[in-house]
């Protein structure tokens, strides 16, 4: 521990220069503006940054690319919030409940909690990386696919909470989601599905759909409904943007639970992050004894999985740092940084260049503390550019949804798709088909269908292997546990209610 | 059952009656494991599953809906006004995405910015209700933005 704190503090002399906190500063700054546009998350402002490190020492260089990470992920959350365009998979729990509140006329405070929450995530995180990490990448490592494949059925598992009222519909978009997730190469046989044009091979941009879905989605809506937002005139009062205490109290409990689960399962890769905000949105929902608030701007259903979004990017740094395992794109093109800077990243990395990664480590505690500062100030100045452009928002979501998807890879394809998906999310909201469920499938479906394959691979056909392993045994009884449960509570109430009756 | 939940249901039928049929091609299993066309071929014939038992339902439902009215001497839907302007609304709603399509069309030989201007003053002017030269200015205002930003900034080309 003591050991720890050394290095740690060894850090901080190495980042505490003007030069480096003005950098920092910069980075949380820049992270932020790019996140906030959609179209461009954490791997893209990463890749945008890189090529200004070239010159610059392996800390400062490593301090303004986890500058502008964990920036991106403050900012993802500010167009979900103010305009229902999500820039990454978990910023739609985000606009979930944050965009709603905004219609209330509480896009402030929205944007308030998330920040605090956002902070309070990242910094558990961060204590996790500075303490633990060693000992959880070292548990981390002994996951395989059935482990992983039974993680993503409980991720999919919380579809049954994002239904909604009709689980039919919630059914049918699931699958239209899984069908939508085949498109492209299959990794584990090398088979390329229905790639009716080459641009399929890939598959579909998975930020296409979300573009398409809410960002165009909502303005199709609006158009047809003639709905007009009316979110007052210009107002810098600071009352309006910080939560008061009784909103702090309504926020902490999940903030804290979404700190847990965010830092845990964001180690893993692929979809941490994302698999961690739905969980701990789930989780929420649950516990809270007014669930039928969820949808409609519920604190407790926007501040946990904010707090996760943030905890997850400590965490995904946990296995590059120790193990050199990239778990997102973000990552891997830190991990590319890593190799540029001379740099080895995996087990020896800590103690090889030990000063670099530390100086990294305290440059993100510096940035946290600074994105919570300047998102706080921002607040005012973002709501109140949105109440002044109010009546012109449609044009300008259009204008950004389409400019958004033309970056994913400089060509119309991904427009055309996020036009698609923009009809296809009009039809879902106005015939009340929950977007929820498909958009979990979108992502959560090819990575459940690969683990799925390697595992039976691995058993050669069994479908033992998910019982034999402890850790997936574990799983499966955790599952069903849920389940039986969920169903003896339906039934309780519905006697209570009788019995009431 | 909406015009808008068929054309919905009726869509998501079609796709999932393609890719059903697209799958059949492929390998189903392997010696080891399940094939690329497990998934795409299960799904799709419960999306089908799913979307008739779901017509099916809406069918039932609305039949004993119309017993209970004519039993109780309810009237049908009414409002033939607001059916009017629902469908006065839809044609702008659809006029607004043919108008987005041409404009990407037109990105494909002029890049993005000229049609995407052209597109900004259309929804703002025909869509949105307000003035030409309000519109007009408004959609320099926000162009010019996203080019600073897109294409000065980080260097993605636009034009």
């Amino acid at each position: 521990m003591l050991d720890t704190l050394a290095s740690l503090s060894g850090g901080f002399e190495t980042v505490l220069t003007f030069q480096n906190i003005v950098l920092i500063f910069l980075a949380g700054i820049i992270g932020t503006v790019i996140g906030a546009l959609p179209g461009l998350g954490p791997s893209a402002g990463i890749a945008l940054m890189l090529p200004l490190t070239f010159g610059m020492p392996h800390a400062s260089g490593l301090c303004l690319l986890t500058g502008v990470y964990m920036g991106t992920m403050y900012g993802g959350r500010i167009t979900s919030i103010l305009i229902n365009t999500p820039g990454d998979a978990p910023a739609i729990i985000t606009a979930l409940e944050g965009y709603p509140m905004m219609r209330q006329g509480k896009g402030g405070l929205a944007l308030g909690i998330s920040a605090i929450s956002s902070f309070v995530g990242g910094f558990f995180g961060l204590a996790v990386l500075v303490f633990f990490a060693p000992i959880v990448a070292e548990y981390a490592i002994f996951l395989g696919p059935p482990e992983y494949f039974m993680l993503m059925l409980v991720g999919l598992s919380t579809i049954v909470l994002l239904a909604g009222a009709d689980v039919f519909k919630a059914l049918i978009v699931t699958c239209f989601g899984f069908l939508v997730s085949t498109f492209g190469s299959d990794y584990i046989s090398g088979h390329i599905r229905f790639a009716f044009v080459p641009e399929l091979i890939e598959g579909i941009d998975f930020v296409a759909i979300i573009i398409g879905l809410y960002g165009l989605g909502e303005v199709f809506y609006n158009l047809e409904r003639k709905i007009v937002l009316n979110l007052g005139k210009p107002n810098f009062s600071f009352s309006d943007y910080i939560p008061g205490r009784k909103e702090m109290k309504e926020a902490s409990a999940p903030t804290l639970r979404g700190s847990i689960l965010g830092t845990f399962i964001g180690i893993l890769p692929g979809a941490g992050a994302t698999i961690a905000t739905f969980l701990a949105y789930a989780l929420e929902r649950k516990l809270s004894k007014t669930p039928e608030n969820f949808g409609k701007g519920a604190i407790a259903g926007l501040a946990s999985p904010e707090a996760s979004n943030n905890a997850a990017v400590p965490g995904s740094l946990i296995p590059l740092i120790t193990l050199g395992i990239p778990g997102s794109g973000g990552t891997a093109i830190m991990l590319g940084a890593l190799i540029m800077f001379g740099l080895q990243p995996g087990p020896l990395l800590m103690i090889q260049s030990g000063d670099v990664v530390w100086a990294m480590i305290a440059g993100l505690i510096l940035a946290n503390f600074f994105l919570l500062a300047s998102n706080v100030l921002l607040i005012p100045l973002f709501v109140n550019l949105l109440r002044l452009v109010q009546k012109h928002l449609p044009s300008i979501v259009v204008g950004l949804c389409i400019v958004g998807a033309f970056s994913l890879n400089y060509g119309t394809f991904n427009i055309w798709i996020a036009l698609i998906f923009g009809v296809v999310g009009y039809l879902m909201r106005k015939n009340d088909y929950p977007t929820g469920p498909f958009i979990l499938a979108v992502v959560l479906a090819p990575l459940a269908e690969n683990y799925f394959r390697q595992s039976i691979m691995l058993a050669q056909g069994s479908w033992s292997i998910f019982i034999d392993r402890p850790v997936s045994l574990a799983l499966v009884v955790f599952m069903v546990l849920v389940v039986c449960a969920s169903i003896i509570s339906k039934q309780f109430l519905r006697r209570r209610e009788v019995g009431t009756e | 059952m909406k015009i808008s939940e068929i054309i919905l249901l009726g869509g998501l039928s079609v796709f999932s009656g393609s890719l059903l049929w697209g799958s059949l091609d492929m390998p189903y299993s392997t010696d080891t494991t399940f094939g690329p066309g497990f998934i795409p071929l299960n799904i799709s014939i419960a999306l089908l599953v799913l979307i008739a038992a779901l017509v099916i339902r809406t069918v039932l439902r609305s039949r004993r809906g119309l017993a209970t009215s004519e039993a109780t001497g309810g009237h049908g839907a009414h409002g033939g006004e607001n059916g009017g302007v629902e469908t006065l609304s839809a044609l702008m709603l659809v006029g607004a995405i043919v108008a987005i399509a041409l404009c990407i069309y037109a990105m494909s030989f002029v890049g993005v910015l000229i049609p995407l201007g052209v597109l900004l003053v259309i929804l703002s002017w025909r869509f949105s209700g307000h003035g030409l030269l309000k519109s007009v200015a408004v959609s320099l205002i926000v162009l010019a933005v996203i080019y600073l930003i897109f294409s000065v900034w980080l260097r993605i080309p636009l034009h």
